[in-house]
């Protein structure tokens, strides 16, 4: 994917464990100069963001994966798709891409990376298993074979 | 043989919630409930903490209203530090008040094109998957795309003064952090690429007046009868009656508009309210003392606000404000579906009144701070956009909080909400034999329509989903809607 004009959106809170490996990620390819494009974090995505994802050719969605798979992540093209959640104003990164192909005509080319987290308290450090997770990613990232 | 209905989770609210309803031999409902189960603890844990971060602290409550904490706190905080609102710097009022109502303008639009406009548009009784904002996006894609730049505006606005769209950081003791620059300034009077200014905010508040006055013309049976019900009205008022929202004197009147509390100053609150418990919910439930738990509930938000106030000091919102009152005769409006029509007209003053402030040259001084003599006891009371908040902190002599009591907007329509409920329970579901998902949909309406920030009223934590649950006389599960939250 091309790494210019492309917007990563991070969701998650880093006040709950491994729910903040989507901005843990995020802030560190930031950091180290990884990831040309711009970054936003989010708690949760909301219709709003529509109007955001709409001005970049590419979006890469970054979030926690609760799973019971042993991969350390995953990376996955991302598809617009008519689903709502009850609530409406808290989105899928697929709802979003609908609405805003609904909205505004416009279809960026998107992705989706899920970073696996272990234990989701109320807490700020990461597990040892979330990081390990999230150093897998990354050094993925680097070697360019998450694209 | 009786039944019980358990609506679980209500949808489209924020937070968890869920409704029982109870039903008798006859199939009729004999009674109801809203129950909040989500647990708070923000009024224990912030003990020990020094004070001055407690505005910091306590809007971690809400990801919708955090600002309306913050400030709520913040002023309480300022009591702490021997100031009262009228002591501090021009400008620092002037920015607390552009943040307060940027916090409300962007809330209100959310609810009303995020969460709202669905049961508008497409009627109660619409099949689910049209309840929801996608399909309000693709059956009136402008009325969506101007709802996602009046909330972007409302949340830049807020992001201007505190760092952050969520959870930034603005009032300190006796004052503001930052200053208001020229170039953010200009931002909001003339907008921007992606951000129209104040004056297309306020043209399209009236343009969505002008829908919501239409359809309550055209759907007014429906309106005036659905959760109608009398009750108190509570609200801040200015000293000469008009509408207040950040700073003003304690006011309810009663279902005919008779004062039943008038110019009373927020920090004696206590003299005047009572909190109930009920073993069903954690919500509690605030009453006025002098009438009685039974008779001194009242409701707040909007409607209540703009039912207690004389007038409102802007204009446009005046006048939209007695268009409305024409549907009541002029006197208290007692029906739970006109929250919708009085926030949009909010959503209007408060654009006037950022349009107000942002032409004030005072709202760029730097002369942002004051300092008193520390107090032992604090309060501090704003209208968040779902009603009267109250914050209320004690200190110790080391500056740690000892003590706390929040009264948070849902709580006060706690009983407005399980009166709407039952309200809507007797009269769409009573003596069917078969219970749709659709009349179910009209509990939510009803719930709805107070805009209750449930993880706010309870300080929740964790997933929020909101259930139904149909209930028989021997109190059996007969029917049960779950929807999961996030």
């Amino acid at each position: 994917m091309s790494r210019e004009a492309a917007l990563m959106l991070a969701i998650g809170n880093d006040g709950r464990q491994d729910d903040g490996l989507g901005w843990a990620f995020a802030q560190a390819v930031r950091a180290e100069g990884l990831f040309a494009g711009e970054v936003a974090l989010r708690y949760q995505l909301q219709v709003e963001d529509a109007e955001l994802i709409k001005d970049f050719e590419t979006v890469l969605f970054v979030d926690a994966w609760k799973t019971n798979e042993e991969a350390p992540f995953f990376c996955a093209p991302c598809l617009a798709e008519a689903t709502t959640s009850f609530s409406t104003h808290s989105l899928s990164p697929q709802a979003l891409l609908h609405l805003c192909l609904t909205l505004y005509d416009a279809a960026p080319t998107a992705y989706q990376l899920g970073i696996r987290g272990a234990s989701w308290e109320l807490e700020m450090e990461l597990s040892a298993a979330g990081r390990t997770n999230l150093h897998a990613a990354l050094e993925a990232w680097q070697r360019k074979s998450v694209t | 043989m009786s039944k019980k209905i358990v609506i679980d989770p209500v949808t489209r609210v924020e937070g968890h919630g869920r409704v029982s309803i109870h039903l008798n031999e006859a199939g009729e409902v004999s009674d109801s409930f809203f129950h909040i189960v989500e647990f708070r603890g923000f009024e224990r844990f912030i003990q020990g903490h020094p004070y001055w971060e407690v505005p910091v602290l306590v809007q971690r409550l809400c990801g919708i209203c955090p600002v309306s904490h913050h400030l709520a706190a913040g002023k309480a905080v300022d009591a702490l530090s021997g100031l009262q609102p009228g002591d501090l710097s021009p400008a620092t009022i002037l920015l607390r008040r552009l943040l307060h109502y940027g916090q409300i303008f962007q809330s209100h639009a959310l609810h009303f094109f995020y969460l709202a406009s669905p049961d508008l548009l497409f009627g109660a009784d619409a099949p689910p998957e049209q309840r929801n904002v996608v399909a309000v996006a693709q059956a009136n894609r402008e009325l969506a795309r101007k709802g996602i730049l009046m909330r972007k505006y409302g949340q830049e606005v807020i992001r201007a003064l505190t760092g952050k769209r969520i959870h930034g950081v603005a009032a300190v003791p006796g004052g503001m952090y930052k200053t208001f620059s020229p170039a953010e300034r200009a931002v909001f009077l003339q907008g921007t690429n992606g951000l129209p200014g104040i004056a297309t905010m306020i043209e399209w508040a009236r343009e969505t007046l002008e829908f919501i006055g239409q359809y309550f013309e055209q759907n007014r049976i429906w309106l005036d009868h659905f959760a109608t019900y009398p009750s108190g009205h509570l609200g801040l008022v200015a000293s000469d009656g008009a509408l207040e929202l950040y700073d003003g004197r304690l006011r309810a009147v009663d279902a005919r508009g008779g004062r039943i509390l008038d110019d009373i100053a927020p920090a004696d609150y206590q003299q005047y309210f009572g909190e109930g418990v009920e073993e069903w919910s954690y919500l509690k439930f605030p009453y006025l003392l002098s009438l009685g738990r039974e008779d001194g509930w009242n409701r707040v938000g909007p409607l209540a606000r703009i039912n207690a106030c004389d007038y409102i000091p802007t204009p446009l919102a005046e006048a939209e404000r007695q268009r409305m009152a024409e549907f009541s005769g002029g006197l208290p409006n007692n029906r739970s579906l006109y929250y919708h029509w009085a926030r949009l007209i909010e959503l209007l003053h408060c654009a006037e009144l950022m349009q107000e402030i942002l032409e004030d040259e005072t709202v760029l001084s730097d002369d942002l701070l004051r300092k008193g003599e520390r107090q032992p006891e604090g309060v501090g009371v704003v209208e968040a956009p779902r009603g009267t908040l109250i914050h209320h902190y004690k200190a110790d002599e080391k500056g740690q909080v000892t003590w706390c009591n929040l009264i948070v907007s849902t709580t006060h329509n706690n009983e407005a909400m399980n009166r709407a409920v039952r309200e809507v329970a007797r009269s769409e579901l009573s003596g069917h034999a078969e219970i749709t998902e659709a009349m179910l949909n009209q509990v939510e309406v009803a719930i709805r329509a107070y805009d209750p920030c449930l993880s706010c009223a309870t300080h929740a934590l964790g997933q929020m989903p909101l259930q139904v649950q149909l209930l028989g006389p021997e109190g059996e599960l007969l029917q049960e809607i779950i929807k999961e939250g996030h």
